[in-house]
């Protein structure tokens, strides 16, 4: 049995219900930002055994909460393992851009005008799945930067600390996933094919 | 000058909120002569709008479809019991 759930027994809800009631969403956030589902799954495991072992619950923040808190610790740790394994300091900001960019760095492929571009976007979930998808398609390193800066609002120096990247290295790979989804959504949403041709 | 290209990098790094004055400067004068960057910075700031409010929807059941396997949930219900 283990003593540190027992000292918090009265806060929290039975861990037998733990996948029940926060299972899906705790995966579905580790999903959106990882992109694997077995590491997804394996993550939101860790997740409920490191909240059976943690003594931090003190009952003044939502369960949820406290379970994406320790969800984003693990993927945190994740990724950073994942950076020393693989590192990438192959990256350079030369390499970026270059299909977009002439030799003189003048624009080769001009970003388009989005002509359906205005904030009703945000009212459609087609819109929202359309997102979703280019979300997905970037590299998942890529992802995850992009989700843990934008999304969840980390600042870079945070991260580049958490994840022991170069602040050279991150800026690099924030730019590449903001490119590259913004390249999907003109694609796939602003200027799908026979939309905006006139523009 | 800068190019385009150079633009392009700094207003991804000018999110992160610690661009040097002189490149501020030089990169607003960019803006104000070329169209196609200054619709470029235009549609990086509406996806870190949209960013923003992707995150907050992720829990909605109409976004999210996926959820745990029936083999990851029994799993994960083991390992649980086994740490109990």
């Amino acid at each position: 049995m283990s003593h540190s759930y027992q000292g918090k027994q009265s806060m929290l809800t039975d861990p037998q219900h733990w996948v029940e009631q926060h299972g899906d969403a705790l995966f579905r956030y580790a999903m959106s930002r990882i992109g694997n589902r077995h590491i997804a799954e394996d993550l939101v495991q860790e997740t409920f055994i490191a909240a059976l072992k943690s003594p931090s619950f003190e009952g003044d923040s939502d369960e949820r909460t406290w379970f994406v808190a320790i969800l984003r610790n693990k993927m945190i740790d994740y990724l950073r393992k994942q950076n020393r394994e693989h590192p990438i300091s192959s990256l350079h900001s030369e390499q970026e851009g270059n299909q977009l960019f002439d030799g003189r760095g003048e624009w080769q492929t001009q970003p388009r005008e989005w002509p359906n571009l205005s904030e009703d976007t945000l009212e459609s979930q087609e819109f929202w799945l359309t997102f979703r998808k280019c979300v997905e398609r970037l590299p998942e390193r890529l992802r995850t930067v992009f989700m843990m800066r934008e999304v969840e609002q980390i600042s870079t120096e945070e991260l580049c600390g958490e994840l022991e990247v170069t602040p050279g290295n991150m800026s690099v790979m924030l730019y590449r996933a903001r490119l590259s989804l913004r390249q999907c959504l003109e694609k796939n949403w602003f200027c799908r094919a026979g939309e905006g041709e006139h523009t | 000058m800068m190019n385009c290209k150079q633009v392009s990098h700094l207003l991804s790094e000018c999110k992160e909120g610690n661009l040097p004055f002189w490149q501020c400067v030089q990169l607003r004068l960019h803006l104000r002569m070329c169209r196609v960057c200054h619709r470029l910075k235009h549609q990086l700031d509406f996806i870190s709008r949209m960013a923003r409010q992707y995150g907050a929807l992720q829990d909605e059941t109409s976004l999210a479809d996926s959820s745990l396997t029936l083999e990851a949930r029994q799993r994960i219900q083991e390992s649980i019991q086994e740490h109990l």
